[in-house]
Parts: C-alpha cells; structure tokens; sequence
C-alpha cells in the first residue's frame, strides 16, 4: 500500500504527530462553538484527502487520514463513544496499513524495485518466486478490502459514524476509503505485465466484492441503529469499487474502469457520506410503527428530505447521483461477464435501497400534533448544503455525460 | 412473506351514502391525504407507459400513496405495516429497469438477461394481482384512507393487471416464463372465484371479482389465446364493471335499485366476464387438454354463478329516486360495457371461431351454464314451494362454506410454507448478521488469520 520512501517521510510523519498533539492538547473538553474552527479544519482536511486522492494519489494520504480522524476521535474526550472508536481505528487501520507494507516490502526486496510497474514487469517474466507475488498480492488484496471498508471489515465505517461527532464520519470515511482506492489502484497498476498475478488479482477481488456485497446485504437488512446504516451503507461503496476493479473488459488494462470513476466514487462519497452521517443521529433508533416521527423531519422537513436524498444517493435510489456509480459499475460487470458479481451487486442494491426507503418512512412516521424540538443549526445547514451539492453533481454528471 | 394479520377484515364503517354538500372522498380530510392521492392518480398514469422505469416509478408512487394514506390514518400501527409489502412489486419493476439499463449496452449471455428482466417484470405484475402467496388475501382487506376504504384495494389488481398487460413482450416470448405465469395465474383465478364464491359480504365480494377478471385475463395473454388489445377491451370491460359496481354499492346500492338497474348491471358484468373467459376456454378446448379445461372451467362457472347471484334487487324506500350525476353514471355504465364487451368479442372472434365453431361454442358453456344456474337457483327460491326454495338455499351456504373453508385452508398452508421457509433464512442469515457489531480485537485476529493464510496457501501451493 505505502512505498517504503513514506515511512521514512519526516514531514509526513512529523505533521501527523503535530496534528494529533495539537487537537488532543487545544481542544481538551473544548464543545460547542469553542472549538468549532478546529473542526472545521479536520473536515476540510479530511475532505481536501478525499477529493485529491484520485487527482494526485501520495503515499502519506492513508496513513494522515487515519492520523487525521484518530486525532479528531481523541479530542472528543467527554463522549467515551468517540475514544473507544479511536482506539479501535487505531488497532485496526494501523495494524493493517502495517501488514500492507509489508506485502510491499516483500515484493520491494523480491524484484529489486519501489516502482509499482517495474516490480510486475519483473514478476511478469519469472524473474521473481511465485511465492513472493502470490503474498504480496494476498496481503494488498486483504489490506484493500479492511481499508475500503468492503464487508466483512466494514465494522470501523459504522463505528466512526455511531462515535458521536456527526460531522467526521462521512470526511473521515470518504478520505480513508478514497485513499485506500486511488492506493490499490498504484500498488496494482501495471499488474497486465504479469499475466497470472493479473488473474489472480481478478479472482482475489472478485470474491471480496461478492462478500462485500453479500455480508453487507444481510447485516444492512437486520434491526440496527441509523448510524450503523449509514456506515454499512458506505461499506457498500467499499464493494462497489472493489466491483469496478474486477470489472475490466478483456483486453484492457487492470483498473480501466476503476481508475476513471475514481474521482465521482471519492467525491461523491464524501457528499452522500457526510449527508447521511448528519442525518444518521437525528432518525429514531427504535422507531414504532404508526408512532410520531423523528423531530427532525417533524421540525425542518426540507433539511430531513436532503439527508434522505443523501442516504438514498449512497444507497444508489434511482434518480441520485449515487445511481449513476451503481450502474455504471453494473454495466460494466455485464460487458465483462462478472455475472455473479453483478447478481450480488443487484441483491445488495436492492436491499440498500429497500433499507432506504424504510429508514425514511420510519423517519417521517405518522402525523402528530405535538411540536418537535428544533435541530441544532449546524446539523440542517450540513444537511442543506450536502442535498444541494449532491443535486449539483448530479446535474454535473448528466451534463458531462 | 405474509404481511396482513388476519384475513377477514372488519365490518366497513364507510358504506353509506355521503350526505348532501359533504365533500367526495379524496377531497375530504387532512391535505396530505391529498397528496397521496395525487401520488396514486400519477402512480396509475405511469402505469400507461411501457417502460419498465416508468412502471416502476408508478408502482413505487403508489406505494407511496398508500403509505401516506396509512400513516395518517387512526389505526397506523396497523395499516402501515399491512400495505408494506407493496414496496416489493417496486422493487422487481426497479431491478428489471435496472437489469434493461444495464445490458443495454452490450452483455454476454443476453437470453439470460432478457429471462431474468421478463421474471421481475412478471414477479412484480402477479404480486400486484394476488397470484404470489406473500399477499394474497389482501382484497379481503379494506384500503387505508378512510373514505375509500372498501374500494381502494380494487387499484392494485388493475395495477397488476396493467404491468403485466403493458410488458407481456417480456415474458410472453418465454415458454418457460409464460407456462410459470399461466400454472400461477390458474391457481390464482380458481382461489380468488373460491373467495368470490364463499363470501358472506358483497363488497368483499366485487373486490375479488376484479381479482378474478385480473387473472382471468393474464391467463388469456398466458396462452396466447387472443391479441393483446382486445384482451385489454375484455378485461377492462369485466373488471372496471365490478369496480364501478363496487363504487355505487358504497353509494347505498345504487347499482341495485330498481329492476332495470339491476338486469342491466346483471347482464353487463355477466357477459364481460364471458366475454373474458371465451378465448381461453377455447384455446384450451382446441388444445385438447381436458385438465387445464377442467381448472379453468370450474373458477369461470363459479364467477359466473356469483355474479349473476349476487346482482339481486335491493329494496327500494323511496317511491321516486332522486335525480343524481351518480345515478345517471350508474345507469350509463352498462350501457357502456355492453358494447365494449361486443367490440372486443368481434375482435377476438376470427382468433376464436376460426379453428371450429364447435370449440367456440363449447367455451361459452362455462360461463353460460353458471350464470343460467345462477338464474335458476334465485328463482326457485323465490318462486318454488317453501321446502324446495330451503332446500336450494341450504345446498348454497353449504357451498359457500366449503369454498371459504377451501380457500382458507390453502391460504394457511401457503403462509406456514413461507413461515418455514423464512425462518431457515433466518437462521442462516443470524451469525452473520453479528458481523456487524464486532470487537476491535475480534477483528484484528480475523485480518491477522487472513493475512496468515496470505502468506501461508502460496507457501503450500509450492
């Protein structure tokens, strides 16, 4: 995932380690307003991850990301949801960039070479052991699967979005996902000079986006909270990139299609992702049917109808943006003969968006005369401004298109 | 799975006639009830179309509709989960648009993709008729905006009906799917002419007629027995007369008040539903296939005795009616559907009557036959001695109880299916459900295993 060059990377790691000392030291117990520009700037930041990950793909984007959302995590220090959540990105996220690097390092010191390319043309004419890209490989592959939050390793995508700051999980989410990506599609690029390690990689993910979509499916469709919803949800996205990889017609080179829609899949994801997180912890975690619904779609409808257009995007509701990732991955899969991809991509769809739909329903719930409490400003203009830009991209695409 | 509670429904509440200067039904009451029926009249036009994105569309906006009507009803807790299922017809529209939208551009295995696009479109269509198990008795059931209670559930047949009608392309070309529509679409039209048949209330009873006129016309699409339009004439005719029937019965039985009224509904429905039943009747004489003439004659006997049966003159207070565009409409009515009925007759006429006339005249028999019964049966009571008319009587609910006995045995033997079949899923499906909620630890001995196997199965492979 990370060439050795990042790790020895000082102002990398030393702006990671001044980021994380800088939130955990200033915003000590600091809420409300008092520590709002520092927020502000994680998100940003974490945002500004995510849109140039498939623009200028760097080394240091998994790794400051995880910094970066680690860091926020810890700050939170009056909600024990936000620590714990940390401390279980920090074991996992780490752990596993740790045993990509390996892999790396495995094939560095087996071709001779840092260069993605290179080692895959070395391996491509037998001048390496098959052990040695066979592992490698394996290790990206699983590496890949944890870090874009494809299921089974979707859990720490529903934690970020259940740790109690809103506002993170869908920046954090989409930085570390589109990293993860845009880091796959570098550690693989080139692979066609090695047509078995080619194969296998096809092979390899394959089987993790049928799971990926699989496992999501099923834990998406059980009686969980709204932001573990909203998690599962963007884990399927995780899967729809892992499909995009597979999906490669014959004849064309590893990532053909992945690669081009790279760039709508981060942005999008940020959008959708942030829109749905917001929406997330102001739904009814135990809703009743034919009960009153949730005070936000009581009190601010427009603001509720924007989150849901964000959930829905991410769910890929026909007429979304989201829609658009989902059939273009879908198409793909058909011209390519993926037909058991795409089977499990259809499932996946369809309860995502049957999950949708019910969520909402379940917001909106049954008229009542009883008044709603107001939802904190920031959270509806989030909302507002995540429905319209994902309206915006919509349009974008269509016009582009 | 099933969705609704109990299948007989209570009482209708909502059956007499509006007052003088109270607003119609779906003006009345909250304005979001208005947008839902706005969301319905949409849904309904959609269905015009023959794109499967646009069907989708209209069913999913239908769905919506009776999700807005539930959720402002008294009884939400109730009616919303009851009308929850029609969220799955949207959802195989939407998965067959999706399906089109994705092979348009050019996929491997294309019969493949055109038989699973046909089998969703197919799915949601008889779903919507009442022909899957999950929601069958739902026209027992009354619809959950208040003031249409007794009548809206009529929709989703015709629906179903349109759906499949406006995308038989899809499926017709199938053997495999035609023969799976036409074995589910005889089962259907035999239980819903058993419900009909056996039921104690009228309403209910028209509410399964249209059901029946449903099925009864995908059967004739299923066989190819007759060209798609006048099939369309056909059904429009049977199952908008019962539909028009049932509204002017919560109208205070307007339909039947007065003699002439009532012959002319009588007549009307009578011959639309043979009308209906003729082609396949005789497709399936020509065919030779005595099983399948047998299990389609006995639900078009039976909905012919009912219909005609059940028309019965209902007692008049008043010594002059009252003037009303209603009354007028209802008077119109029949005289509508009669000639509809002919064109349609005409038009399938050469498909008919060319392979014999003795085939032709064989497959009227079945309808012909129940309504004569029909006619028969009444005036024996009426006119017989006492004994005999208690006699006929008796022979009748007896009938009536056996078909509702029948039909409710079935019903129960198909939600303890599904009832099996959901829970092995679920037991299935429950261990991986705790993917989600793991420890942190749990997970990190899942990659570290993972990555183990990584390094370890190409050490193996050699």
């Amino acid at each position: 995932m990370m060439p050795p060059g990042a790790w020895g990377s000082a102002p990398v790691a030393a702006a990671a380690a001044a980021t994380v000392a800088v939130l955990a030291l200033v915003g000590q117990g600091a809420r409300g307003w008092a520590g709002m520009p520092i927020r502000v700037a994680a998100a940003a930041a974490l945002a500004a991850l995510a849109a140039l990950a498939p623009l200028r793909d760097h080394p240091a984007a998994v790794p400051a990301a995880i910094a970066l959302t680690v860091a926020v995590l810890a700050r939170e220090r009056h909600d024990p949801r936000a620590s714990e959540c940390g401390v279980k990105l920090l074991w996992c996220l780490a752990g596993v960039f740790a045993l990509a690097a390996v892999g790396w390092a495995l094939l560095s010191l087996a071709t001779g070479t840092v260069m993605a390319a290179e080692q895959w043309r070395v391996a491509g004419i037998g001048l390496v052991p098959r052990i040695a890209w066979s592992a490698a490989l394996g290790l990206f592959v699983l590496a890949g699967c944890v870090l874009v939050g494809s299921a089974p390793f979707h859990f720490w995508l529903a934690d970020v979005a259940q740790a109690g700051v809103p506002w993170l999980a869908g920046p954090a989410g989409g930085a570390l996902q589109a990293g993860a990506a845009a880091a796959l599609l570098r550690v693989l690029g080139g692979i066609d000079s090695a047509p078995e390690a080619a194969a296998t990689a096809r092979t390899l993910f394959a089987t993790a986006a049928v799971a990926g979509f699989g496992l999501g499916a099923i834990t998406l469709a059980g009686p969980r909270g709204p932001e573990r919803r909203a998690g599962t949800l963007a884990g399927l996205q995780g899967a729809l990139f892992l499909a995009a990889l597979v999906a490669t017609p014959a004849g064309a080179a590893f990532g053909a299609v992945a690669g081009p829609l790279l760039e709508r899949w981060a942005a999008h994801l940020v959008l959708a992702g942030t829109g749905a997180a917001l929406l997330a912890p102001c739904l009814p975690v135990t809703p009743r049917v034919g009960g009153p619904g949730a005070p936000l779609a009581r009190a601010h409808p427009l603001a509720a109808l924007a989150g849901a257009w964000a959930l829905g995007s991410l769910a890929g509701v026909p007429g979304t943006p989201g829609a658009a990732l989902w059939l273009d991955v879908a198409r793909a899969l058909a011209r390519s003969g993926h037909t058991l991809v795409l089977v499990s991509l259809g499932a996946a769809w369809l309860v995502a968006f049957a999950t949708v739909v019910n969520t909402v329903r379940l917001a909106w719930g049954s008229p009542t005369r009883e008044r709603a409490a107001p939802a904190p400003l920031a959270i509806r203009i989030g909302l507002l401004t995540c429905g319209v830009a994902l309206v915006l991209q919509a349009l974008a695409w269509r016009f582009a298109h | 799975m099933p969705t609704t509670s109990t299948i007989e429904a209570p009482a209708p509440s909502h059956a007499a006639p509006l007052a003088r200067g109270e607003a119609p039904p779906f003006l009345s009451g909250d304005p979001r009830r208005h947008a839902s029926a706005l969301l319905c009249v949409a849904g309904v036009l959609l269905l015009a179309f023959r794109t499967l994105a646009l069907s989708a569309l209209g069913v999913e906006l239908l769905a919506a509709a009776f999700w807005g009507w539930a959720r402002a009803a008294t009884d939400a807790a109730q009616q919303v989960p009851r009308w929850n299922w029609l969220r799955r017809p949207a959802s195989a529209l939407w998965l067959a648009a999706a399906l089109e939208a994705a092979s348009a551009t050019g996929a491997h295995h294309a019969h493949q993709w055109q038989l699973a696009i046909g089998a969703c479109a197919l799915a949601a269509a008889l779903e919507l008729m009442g022909a899957l198990p999950f929601a069958r008795p739902f026209p027992d059931l009354t619809g959950p905006l208040v003031a249409g209670r007794p009548w809206l559930p009529v929709l989703l047949p015709t629906a179903g009906f349109l759906v499949l009608w406006g995308h038989a392309p899809l499926w017709q070309a199938d053997p495999l799917l035609a023969d799976t529509a036409f074995a589910l679409l005889l089962v259907a039209t035999l239980l819903a002419a058993l419900r009909a048949f056996g039921h104690a209330r009228w309403t209910a009873c028209l509410r399964w007629l249209v059901v029946a006129d449903g099925s009864l016309a995908g059967l004739v699409m299923a066989a190819g027995a007759a060209p798609a339009l006048p099939v369309l004439v056909a059904w429009w005719c049977a199952s908008g007369g019962h539909a028009v029937l049932l509204a002017g019965e919560l109208r205070g039985s307007m339909p039947r008040r007065g003699l002439v009224m009532t012959g002319l509904w009588r007549t009307a429905t009578w011959c639309a539903m043979a009308v209906l039943a003729w082609p396949l009747l005789a497709r399936l004489a020509l065919l030779r296939a005595p099983a399948a003439f047998s299990a389609a004659a006995l639900p078009v006997l039976l909905l012919a005795w009912t219909t005609v049966a059940r028309v019965t003159e209902a007692p008049e207070r008043r010594t002059v009616q009252r003037p009303s565009a209603a009354a007028l409409l209802l008077f119109a009515a029949p005289l509508v559907l009669l000639p509809g009925g002919l064109v349609a007759l005409s038009a399938m006429w050469r498909a008919v009557v060319s392979p014999g006339l003795g085939w032709a005249l064989a497959a009227v028999a079945p309808a012909a036959l129940g309504g004569l019964l029909a006619l028969a049966g009444r005036r024996a009571i009426a006119r017989a001695q006492a004994a005999v008319g208690e006699r006929v009587a008796w022979f009748g609910l007896l009938a009536r109880r056996a078909a509702r006995a029948l039909f409710l045995a079935v019903v129960s033997l198909e939600r303890r299916l599904l009832a099996a079949v959901r829970a092995v899923l679920l037991a299935v499906v429950h261990p991986l459900r705790e993917l989600h909620s793991g420890d942190a630890q749990e997970y990190l001995l899942m990659v570290a295993a993972l990555a183990l196997l990584a390094l370890v199965l190409p050490l193996l492979r050699g």
